[in-house]
């Protein structure tokens, strides 16, 4: 039966579709009602437990841009969102597109409504995707020493 | 103190606590990224360099002009090079990304469970900023 499932019921996140459902050569991620096409996926880690961030490179339209996709704690759902508002201009960080809490068939997509029996009332986690410009390189990924320690100034020194 | 004083600017970190009273707190080789974008033009004509554009190395005309240079001038020589060659495309800059971790020194810190780090340093830091 579950091979016959919807897409969304077997347990799949239908925001987030794999290259073989969409029209598109890639996957697609969706921030409000657009759909970004997949580049890579540039940062995840192997925590079992946490906010399970991963980042996306993903592009529209000939432009480049990143997803965070984050379980946030219900308390501060909207703290990374209210920060990078603040600074929004500031150079050399994140500028923020857009901030969206994932809505699965018209509703939030939080732990307590998927797995309303395991979870605790204390530890309610809402799943949020930022979309920011621009796309970072790693540090590691420096073409030269002057250039590594420029972009060290910058964090350190910058307008 | 003149030129210099132009040319200085707080570091990005002295920037989000003085400007906008924000604590990065989570500043870390994997946070600081290399950004591929460029400076926009406008900006360029600002601190462009007026005579050293040739991309020589900054080390040979050490001993040009008037024989000694003070760390002043040195300074702001070699901000301008670094800055017009991020214009240039040679280098490029630094993105510090990752402000989950940031607290905010304007709000009143929500405690987040397990967090307890920001409300004792928000009141030593507001403290500061009354100070200063």
């Amino acid at each position: 039966m579950l091979t016959f499932g919807n897409f969304g019921h077997v347990g799949y996140d239908p925001t987030f579709l794999p290259q073989y459902l969409t029209s598109r050569t890639t996957a697609t991620i969706q921030v409000e009602s657009m759909a970004y096409d997949v580049i890579d996926r540039i940062f995840f880690n192997f925590l079992i437990r946490g906010r399970g961030t991963l980042c996306w490179h993903v592009c529209r339209k000939n432009k480049d841009y990143v997803i965070k996709d984050a379980w946030t704690h219900e308390s501060r759902v909207n703290h990374e969102r209210d920060i990078l508002t603040k600074i929004r201009g500031l150079k050399g960080v994140p500028q923020l597109i857009s901030a969206w809490t994932v809505k699965i068939g018209g509703a939030d997509d939080r732990t307590d409504t998927r797995r309303s029996s395991l979870s605790c009332s204390s530890d309610i986690r809402i799943h949020r995707r930022l979309l920011m410009q621009p796309v970072g390189i790693p540090l590691s990924d420096f073409s030269s020493i002057r250039e590594l320690l420029s972009v060290l100034i910058d964090i350190l020194d910058s307008k | 103190m003149t030129l210099l004083a132009s040319l200085t600017t707080f570091t990005a970190l002295m920037v989000l606590f003085e400007q906008y009273h924000i604590l990065h707190r989570d500043v870390s080789v994997n946070n600081i990224m290399i950004s591929v974008t460029d400076i926009p033009e406008s900006e360029a004509s600002t601190c462009g360099p007026s005579r050293k554009t040739t991309n020589d190395s900054p080390r040979d005309d050490n001993t040009g002009d008037n024989g000694e240079e003070t760390l002043e001038e040195k300074l702001v020589r070699w901000y301008r090079e670094r800055r017009h060659q991020i214009q240039s495309g040679i280098l490029r800059s630094g993105l510090l990304i990752d402000f989950d971790y940031a607290a905010d020194l304007d709000e009143p810190s929500p405690m987040a469970p397990g967090d307890r780090t920001v409300r004792v340093l928000s009141f030593f830091l507001s403290s500061l900023i009354d100070f200063h």
